[in-house]
């Protein structure tokens, strides 16, 4: 019952009025930020890092857990309004959430995902709370042969998963991986496909992708087509507030997307993206109605966002009990943490366990922050759809530029935007789904390294992979996948 | 719309789709060439080069699949929209392009106005006087949140010398 002890102490840090000002701040800021369209979690980490340098070190941890879930709520805003993704988890958020937003269901939309998120989070605490050391142990116990199957599991699934023909989501996820081969090698120093650029030698930036294939060529085809304002057609406003049929329809949805989304988000390095597509995935699988997927179907919501919260919770497993980063914000997180001579590691949970526990407890009511405060905004969110759409658009296209820019002060970047831009049209154009590309884009150099790793474990035969279990299960069922999308998309020919 | 109207425009669409798998099929030649170049290795202690041109070879095999599915696909399953929008993509791109150069030269808010106020032509009805207006609404935005909010640290106006 000592964990209890812990957990009193850590809600006594967490609600001491200095620490539970910074969480406010955090969240608040956070998820301003957010909402910007292009400023995901990463970037608003990285502007704000600075800022947590002067606080104590539990206030700032506390802070900038507060930006992290802050700006990833906040990238639910705008992908749902603008179909503007802030991370690649919150692409999935895109495909059935803007659709909905366009349908004039956009409170429904952002109001469920609210709740979504806090469940999903919620229950990602509980997972940390009662599994951290358990979880931590079965992290261990993976191989690169395992989350290389994962992985090339979760890259099917994003493939299959979308709208679209399957074969043009291969295309796209190959695509995707091969973006992320730009840069230098890691293992032996060669920069490949840099084309001589030097700023491409840490590779490209996954904002700044994700902004042009998804936010300059949004605005550029939605002109194209004509809107007049985010609303597809001039309908009244429906309430802001679910239906008790919507609500029934969305509880086992967050049930299944927080429980995939908190196994896989203590994989470090997999989480939060691939727990996102994951949950789609299934939810589209198990739905009496798959068709409705991609055309604003509440599940499709739900599910991914309880998802990637849940996933974000536990996130933190592997970033403070072992020290490894599940993903780029939370290498930031381990940075400040370090800066303010915190070691994270099996240490963290002895030596300070008051920071520990003070965090632990800090998510939840950091959570709960994000619950209060977000309400009462959707209405707020949702007047932005009855701007008008050629007031609006030029407006969001400066954010992007800034937006790119600010990242790391290159204006190479914004070229880059534009680039990515054009590309995403292209896409559009021909009926290639973008999102896939993001998946395999973030998922590239991981499962490269991985596959390397693995085959050199096994010495280069291949068939040594699937002796392990996880491995072979998780290979096992991306090939039954994408048997399936195959022959579903055969059979509709005939 | 008559017969031949939809059989046209099926043929056209065909015709692009199997641009697209060209170019990715032109794109996976590219990958399989130059991880050969980069070194490939084996597969127990690969090269710089060998993922890479397992990707090519993937993404050449993908393309011609598509490439077989493309003339003869219905419509809806190719997806994808009719014709290329011309002036909303030459707007958009003029205005990011004006950005990027005029900020280095002219600071932050005559990059932004000009930004927003070339791309706001993408539109076929806009007039002056809203693009104007759109213009400075961005600028006052773009001020109040990155040097307000987030503190960029750039200069707002700078006049060459």
């Amino acid at each position: 019952m000592e964990f209890l002890a812990d957990l009193s102490a850590g809600f006594s840090t967490a609600l001491g009025v200095e620490n539970l000002w910074y969480c406010f701040l955090g969240v608040f800021v956070g998820t301003l930020t957010g909402v910007l369209p292009g400023i995901g979690s990463l970037a608003a980490l990285s502007l704000l890092l600075p800022v947590s340098f002067h606080l104590p070190a539990t206030a700032a941890v506390i802070f900038l857990a507060g930006v992290y879930y802050g700006a990833e709520y906040g990238g639910s805003i705008t992908s749902i309004l603008l179909n503007l993704p802030g991370t690649s988890s919150s692409a999935v958020t895109c495909l059935d959430g803007h659709p909905l937003a366009r349908q004039g269901k956009a409170g429904v939309a952002l109001l469920l995902t609210t709740l979504a998120s806090f469940l999903g989070g919620f229950a990602g605490i509980l997972a940390l709370l009662a599994f951290a050391p358990l979880l931590a142990q079965v992290a261990r116990h993976l191989t690169s042969a395992d989350y290389f199957a994962i992985m090339a599991f979760a890259l099917i699934a994003s493939a299959t998963v979308t709208r679209g023909s399957p074969v043009k989501g291969l295309a796209m996820v190959v695509l995707g991986l091969m973006l992320g081969c730009v840069g230098i090698d890691l293992e032996s120093g060669v920069s490949r496909f840099t084309l001589g650029f030097y700023q491409l030698y840490d590779g490209l930036d996954l904002v700044v992708l994700a902004m042009g294939l998804f936010g300059l060529s949004e605005i550029i085809a939605s002109v194209a087509a004509g809107r007049s304002s985010l609303l597809e057609r001039s309908l009244p406003l429906r309430s802001m507030r679910p239906s008790r049929q919507e609500l029934g329809r969305s509880l086992s949805p967050v049930v299944r997307g927080s429980t995939i989304g908190g196994l896989l988000g203590a994989l470090p390095g997999v989480g939060v993206t691939i727990a996102a597509f994951l949950s789609y995935a299934v939810e589209k699988r198990v739905s009496r109605r798959p068709g409705s997927f991609g055309k604003g179907a509440i599940e499709g919501v739900c599910a991914p966002e309880a998802a990637n919260n849940a996933a974000a919770q536990t996130a933190f497993i592997p970033t403070l009990s072992l020290g490894i980063p599940g993903s780029a914000s939370m290498a930031i997180l381990l940075g400040a943490l370090m800066i303010h001579g915190i070691q994270p590691g099996p240490a963290l949970l002895t030596e300070h366990r008051d920071v520990f526990w003070g965090l632990v407890a800090s998510f939840w009511i950091g959570n709960l922050f994000l619950l209060v405060l977000n309400i009462p905004l959707i209405g707020l969110w949702v007047r932005l759809l009855l701007v008008p759409y050629h007031l609006l658009f030029p407006v969001v296209v400066c954010l992007i530029c800034l937006g790119a820019f600010a990242l790391n002060h290159s204006l190479f970047d914004v070229w880059l935007v534009l680039l990515a831009g054009c590309l995403g049209y292209g896409l559009r154009l021909l009926g290639y789904e973008p999102a896939p590309l993001l998946v395999g884009f973030v998922l590239g150099p991981l499962i490269e390294e991985n596959f390397r790793r693995a085959m050199l474990v096994a010495r280069g035969d291949p068939l040594l992979i699937l002796e392990r279990p996880v491995a072979a299960a998780f290979l096992a069922l991306g090939v039954g996948l994408l048997a399936w999308a195959l022959l579903s998309v055969l059979r509709s020919r005939r | 719309m008559s017969a031949g109207i939809e059989r046209a425009s099926a043929a056209r669409r065909g015709l692009a789709q199997l641009a697209g798998a060209l170019v990715l099929g032109a794109l996976g030649l590219v990958f399989v060439i130059e991880g050969d170049r980069y070194g490939l290795g084996e597969l127990r202690r690969m090269g710089p080069g060998y993922v890479p041109a397992l990707l090519g070879w993937i993404m050449l095999g993908l393309a011609v699949l598509i490439a077989l599915s493309a003339p003869g696909g219905r419509s809806a399953e190719s997806g994808g929209e009719e014709t290329v929008a011309r002036r909303p993509l030459l707007c958009v791109s003029a205005g990011v392009m004006a950005f990027v150069l005029l900020l280095p030269l002219l600071g932050l808010l005559p990059a932004v106005f000009l930004c927003a106020l070339l791309s706001a032509f993408a539109e076929r009805a806009v007039r002056w006087r809203s693009a104007v207006l759109v213009g400075l609404t961005a600028a006052a935005v773009a001020w109040a949140v990155f040097v307000g909010v987030l503190g960029l640290a750039l200069p707002l106006v700078e006049l060459p010398l």
